[in-house]
């Protein structure tokens, strides 16, 4: 035992948090966007986390390249789902229950498609990062260090395709007003399918880096999707610097608070502080109030 | 709908479902009833809320399993009554109803109602889970007494007879008091609340009041229901009653029987339960084809199997459909 | 004015949402290089002419030609993509994208955005003040900036015609002559403009021909001298 090593809790804390960060930015990304709650995002993370699985054991392929299938697969996936299902409900006038309701039955659907094709097992990967840094008393596993590299890494590519692309004009504009976004010639069902595909490829970003951590199995991403749901509150839904912070607060206060309460409470005060903050702030910690 | 035709209906649907037990040949078909009574007061208890209510939650499991474990806990170690022990459960889930409705009213916006819902959920499971040397967590709390004795009629694992009776009051008094709510100036009020939150608040509803007493309402019937089934597996786990499995079942029986009606949501759980159970013998594939089916249902059928009637006459007639009204044009409404 | 040819050219349009017609045989006609005013009280169906035009409302009978093609069946994106945009009532600028970000997001079309950096000069040389502002968010701009910036933006996409809905609701009247100011300034970029306003006065003074409409129907077309000088359609219809 370490103690109360406060640089070793805040480290674990940015490491934990930029995870949560990547999933609560693509569940902020799809909300800002297209105005609905991806109850499926965990199960895409799953399937993120098995391609990379099957890419490194089954294929033998070099690990960025698993990683790159994971993410390709995942993306694909999301887009025909977007296609094939959320494009109906989308365009109801009444959107938000069943946009709901969808994501929510394709969630058990691929929970239990996967335990069904790949059984319950959890299935163990090794590190795709080796090696341990100590910094100052910090204990730095190389997989640790390239999660929160990798993580910000996308943040940095994420930002610049909202700020700079002319998909990213695109996305924004029909974030903001549909409607008008349509008058400039965009086509917003395309803006839709793939911000879907690259809001879930985040996903199952997250998933290629954790996995080894710790494993694969039909449940892995149910976790993550509740951590980020209380992310995505804390940091305002729609809000990518939102969705960032919120993450690092929340991978904070989780590993600091294990110094405190014992692990399985965690979740119960993160669940609580959720609910709390929803009554004090409906809005979010730090989004803005919504126009 | 009127009460008196409410009520007519009701009652005529309870003679029927008193002569099931009659027909049912074997303890497994009639166990299979049971389950679908006590599904059918839950879906219809959160269809309260959420169908007529508007308010779309993802945590009635919650309430469910509160009235569950409370009320075994308490026959268990107090030795009371079961009948005073679900009463008291069920007492829980109602101020429990009123502690996370009052936040869950201040929200605007389906999200934000579904997270806080499921989060709240979430912290019920997890101290089920947690609380080890009370509920024994995940390895089960067993040895929950069965339905106290009334007169000469005892309770028993064994026989479902009772049980079925017991659970068709259950869902009897809460069909009767839904209908009662609807009917009355409060299910009126819902109408316009519905249509415009903002018309209603204009108008001089109090909108927030009456949700309370909706949420208050169906969280006790969810926990009364909780208790019933308690003493009748005698067998709790979290993940079993506090799982959002069990909130996807819900869902799914409301809307597919049709959500903010009164018989969708029993019709939807008995034909849930029933098919579930022709279907077992698909192992895992089940939960598959729930959610599939969650998926096609709100995709195909969004009103649920009582709007089929309709839209078959409608397409009989090619007028104006439920599609017409509730597709309307892609481009035009819908503020951000 | 004779000497121009023909734009576009709506015939028997008729249309509505939802199950309810709006639109009852509506025929216009815009010719190149001119300032076409569309007039009518509140509800008479301009808007949704706009909303036809630009292929957001599908036409249930009629015909819309631009330069000879016909326009049936295209999408939104398509139509723009044409050069036909409608700088939509209420100005409904991007609020939360820079003055820049909303003018590149009016040059979404492929051919617009590759000529962007031009067209942000030329557009910026009519509306000096988006330049001052061009960096800041489109929310924070006062009422008559936001209508230069929603016109801006539909100048990015290189239009051939430009429909504007409303121009002068909710301005100063020395903005109004501002705004009404520049719609000359973009006939005489030669682009042709169907400008739809509740100022009638105001928009018969710059049009050249102008449309009353009233409950989905053209009542009257004609060149706007002969509208303002009929008192009859002056006093029923324009409020004048």
């Amino acid at each position: 035992m370490h103690g109360f090593n406060i640089a070793q809790l805040l480290v674990d804390g940015i490491v934990a948090g930029s995870m949560y960060a990547l999933m609560a930015s693509g569940i902020s990304l799809i909300w800002g966007t297209m105005r609905m709650l991806n109850f499926a995002h965990g199960e895409f993370y799953m399937i993120g986390g098995y391609t990379l699985f099957f890419a490194l054991v089954a294929l033998k392929v070099h690990p960025v390249i698993a990683v790159g299938l994971g993410l390709l697969a995942t993306f694909m996936l999301g887009v025909v789902v977007e296609r094939l299902i959320m494009r109906w409900l989308l365009l109801r006038a009444e959107w938000e229950m069943p946009t709901l309701v969808a994501t929510l039955g394709l969630s058990v659907f691929m929970q239990n498609f996967a335990l069904r094709t790949f059984g319950a097992g959890d299935l163990g990967l090794p590190y795709v990062v080796p090696g341990v840094f100590r910094i100052a008393g910090v204990v730095l596993p190389g997989q640790r260090i390239a999660i929160v590299l990798v993580a910000i890494v996308a943040f940095a590519v994420v930002w610049s395709i909202l700020r700079y692309t002319k998909f990213g004009v695109a996305i924004r504009a029909t974030s903001q007003d549909r409607d008008t976004a349509v008058l400039m010639g965009i086509d917003f069902p395309k803006v839709y399918m793939l911000t879907f595909g690259i809001s879930v490829a985040l996903a199952a970003l997250a998933a290629t880096m954790l996995a080894p951590i710790y494993s694969v199995n039909p449940w892995m991403g149910q976790r993550p999707m509740l951590k980020a749901f209380i992310v995505v509150v804390f940091g305002g839904l729609g809000s990518l610097e939102g969705a960032i912070l919120g993450g690092v607060v929340l991978g904070i206060i989780e590993s600091v608070g294990v110094a405190v309460v014992s692990s399985e409470w965690q979740d119960v005060i993160a669940f609580a502080i959720l609910i709390l903050v929803l009554w004090v702030r409906p809005q979010g910690l730090f989004g803005a109030k919504e126009s | 709908m009127k009460l008196k035709s409410a009520l007519i209906q009701i009652a005529i649907a309870t003679v029927f479902a008193a002569l099931v037990p009659l027909m049912m040949h074997g303890e497994y078909a009639l166990h299979v009833a049971v389950l679908a009574l006590i599904f059918a007061v839950l879906a219809a208890s959160w269809n309260l809320v959420s169908g007529y209510g508007g308010m779309f939650t993802f945590g009635h499991q919650a309430f469910f399993g509160l009235g569950a474990y409370v009320s075994a806990l308490l026959a268990m170690h107090l030795g009371i009554s079961t009948y005073l022990s679900i009463m008291i459960g069920t007492a829980f889930a109602m101020v429990a109803g009123v502690v996370i409705g009052l936040p869950v009213l201040r929200l605007r916006g389906a999200p934000y109602i579904a997270i806080a819902t499921l989060a709240f959920a979430e912290i019920v499971k997890l101290i089920a889970d947690n609380l080890t040397n009370l509920t024994h967590g995940e390895s089960g709390l067993a040895g929950i007494p069965p339905l106290s004795p009334i007169g000469a009629m005892s309770f028993s694992i064994a026989d479902s007879r009772p049980y079925y009776y017991c659970a068709l009051i259950l869902l009897v008094v809460t069909m009767v008091l839904v209908a009662a709510v609807m009917a009355s100036p409060i299910g009126l009020a819902f109408g316009a609340i519905r249509d415009s939150q903002d018309a209603a608040e204009s108008i001089g509803v109090d909108v927030t009041k009456y949700k309370v007493l909706l949420f208050m309402l169906s969280s006790a019937l969810a926990g009364m229901a909780g208790g019933l089934f308690a003493h009748y597996v005698t067998v709790l786990t979290p993940s079993s009653i506090l799982g959002i499995d069990v909130m996807v079942q819900i869902i799914a029986m409301a809307l597919i029987g049709g959500l903010g009606t009164l018989f969708g949501p029993v019709v939807g759980a008995i034909i849930l339960t029933v098919g579930l159970e022709l279907l077992r013998s698909l192992g895992d594939y089940q939960l598959m084809l729930y959610g599939a089916l969650l998926v096609v249902v709100i995709i195909v059928l969004p009103r649920g199997l009582s709007s089929l009637p309709m839209l078959i006459a409608s397409a009989a007639t090619k007028q104006s459909s439920i599609r017409g009204s509730s597709w309307k044009h892609p481009i035009k409404q819908r503020e951000p | 004015m004779e000497n121009h040819a023909a734009l576009l050219e709506l015939t028997g349009i008729e249309a509505g949402y939802a199950g309810v017609q709006v639109l009852w045989g509506v025929d216009l006609e815009l010719r190149e290089r001119e300032i076409v005013a569309l007039l009518g009280a509140n509800g008479a169906g301009k808007t949704t002419v706009l909303r036809t035009i630009s292929g957001i409302v599908k036409p249930w009978h009629g015909d819309i030609v631009l330069q000879k093609q016909n326009l049936d069946g295209l999408s939104p994106r398509e139509i723009v993509s044409r050069g036909v945009i409608h700088v939509p009532e209420g100005r409904h600028v991007f609020p939360r994208m820079s003055v820049v970000d909303n003018l590149r997001a009016g040059a979404y079309t492929e051919r617009a955005w590759s000529h962007q950096r031009e067209t942000l000069e030329e557009v910026y040389g009519l509306f000096p003040r988006l330049y001052e502002r061009r960096s800041q968010l489109a929310g924070t701009l006062s009422g008559g900036e936001q209508q230069m910036l929603a016109i801006g933006r539909g100048l990015m996409a290189r239009p051939k015609c430009l429909m504007i809905d409303e121009p002068s609701l909710g301005l100063a009247p020395k903005l109004v002559d501002a705004v009404l100011d520049l719609v000359i300034q973009i006939r005489d970029l030669g682009c042709t403009v169907l400008l739809v306003e509740q100022n009638a006065q105001r928009a018969l003074e710059v049009a050249e021909r102008a449309y009353v409409m009233e409950h989905g129907r053209i009542l009257f077309a004609g060149a706007s001298a002969a509208v303002a000088g009929d008192p009859a359609i002056r006093q029923a219809y324009l409020g004048l």
